[in-house]
């Protein structure tokens, strides 16, 4: 009762593991090396990812701020208060990158 | 009393020999994993430097050249590698004073030994952001600065030789460049 199967094995048998032992050791331990090179895949995809997000979030910051130099002829006026000024609104768009479209940019004069 | 045999030599060799080859096999499973974990932190932390500028000189370099009381001085004087900054914002009452008496309304900015480094007023250069290998101002569009920095590395990378480097370009638009905010006379 509670007998270790190990040490049952060893004291069974006096030539040491048998192939079949061996050869499961070897698919866990193989097993185990490729979860863990699964999770290196995983991060390097990660971290690419990353990196494509911070080259449109600099093409975005990089437009917004172009736009505040020199507005766009297309800038939709929107007048919140009746006598006041107006705000000028741009949609900022990025060809191809639907998930980064949409920014909205708000300028208080012309 | 009984004498038990143990294993040859032959034996012995053999077992040596199989579980040297399997050990030289997990290290160097172990020592490639330990390659890449070395080289994404390396990277990672390149990159979270350059993603941090861009935050960080935004809240310095825009509000730059607000002058209302005409004094001598710039707004932005651009050299290579160095950018200085004034901007009179800040007052007893609240409101500009013509004394560039705060440490955010005088700073200079400049590039060394691997770091961007900022200088407040009269103080000294103290580090800001850490492996920058490079930083270039253009003011030719003005008022719209652009700002390259090229981050590199803490060290070069394993297994791979060169130095990886990552170039960006930020633009600044600068909202309180004019002369005057305001039409009427301060005085």
């Amino acid at each position: 009762m509670g007998t270790n199967r190990l040490t049952q094995l060893r004291e069974t048998s006096p030539n040491g593991f048998s192939l079949v032992e061996v050869m499961v050791s070897f698919l866990f331990l193989t097993v185990a090396s490729l979860a863990l090179l699964q999770g290196f895949e995983l991060a390097f995809r990660h971290y690419s990812l990353a990196q494509s997000h911070w080259k449109v979030t600099v093409e975005l910051w990089n437009r917004i701020e172009q736009l505040r130099a020199n507005p766009s002829t297309q800038e939709e006026v929107l007048q919140i208060f009746p006598a006041a000024r107006p705000l000028y609104r741009t949609v900022v768009s990025i060809p191809g990158r639907a998930e980064h479209s949409g920014w909205e940019v708000l300028r208080a004069e012309k | 009393m009984q004498k038990n045999k143990g294993f040859s030599l032959v034996e012995m060799m053999i077992a040596l020999l199989i579980s040297t080859i399997l050990f030289l096999a997990f290290f160097s499973i172990v020592s490639q994993f330990q390659i890449w974990s070395s080289n994404l932190n390396l990277l990672m932390e390149r990159d979270a430097n350059v993603w941090l500028a861009p935050l960080l000189l935004s809240r310095w370099i825009t509000p730059a050249g607000n002058n209302r009381w005409n004094q001598n001085w710039s707004g932005v004087a651009v050299q290579t590698g160095r950018i200085e900054i004034n901007s009179d914002i800040h007052g007893p009452q609240g409101f500009p004073d013509s004394e560039l008496s705060a440490s955010f309304e005088a700073l200079v900015l400049r590039c060394s030994k691997s770091n961007l480094r900022v200088k407040s007023g009269s103080g000294s250069f103290q580090p800001l952001i850490k492996n920058i290998a490079d930083f270039e101002v253009d003011s030719e569009n003005m008022p719209l600065i652009s700002v390259r920095l090229k981050a590199v590395t803490d060290r070069p990378l394993f297994v791979l030789t060169e130095n990886l480097s990552e170039s960006t370009e930020f633009l600044f638009f600068l909202r309180n460049y004019r002369l005057n905010l305001f039409s009427e006379d301060p005085r």
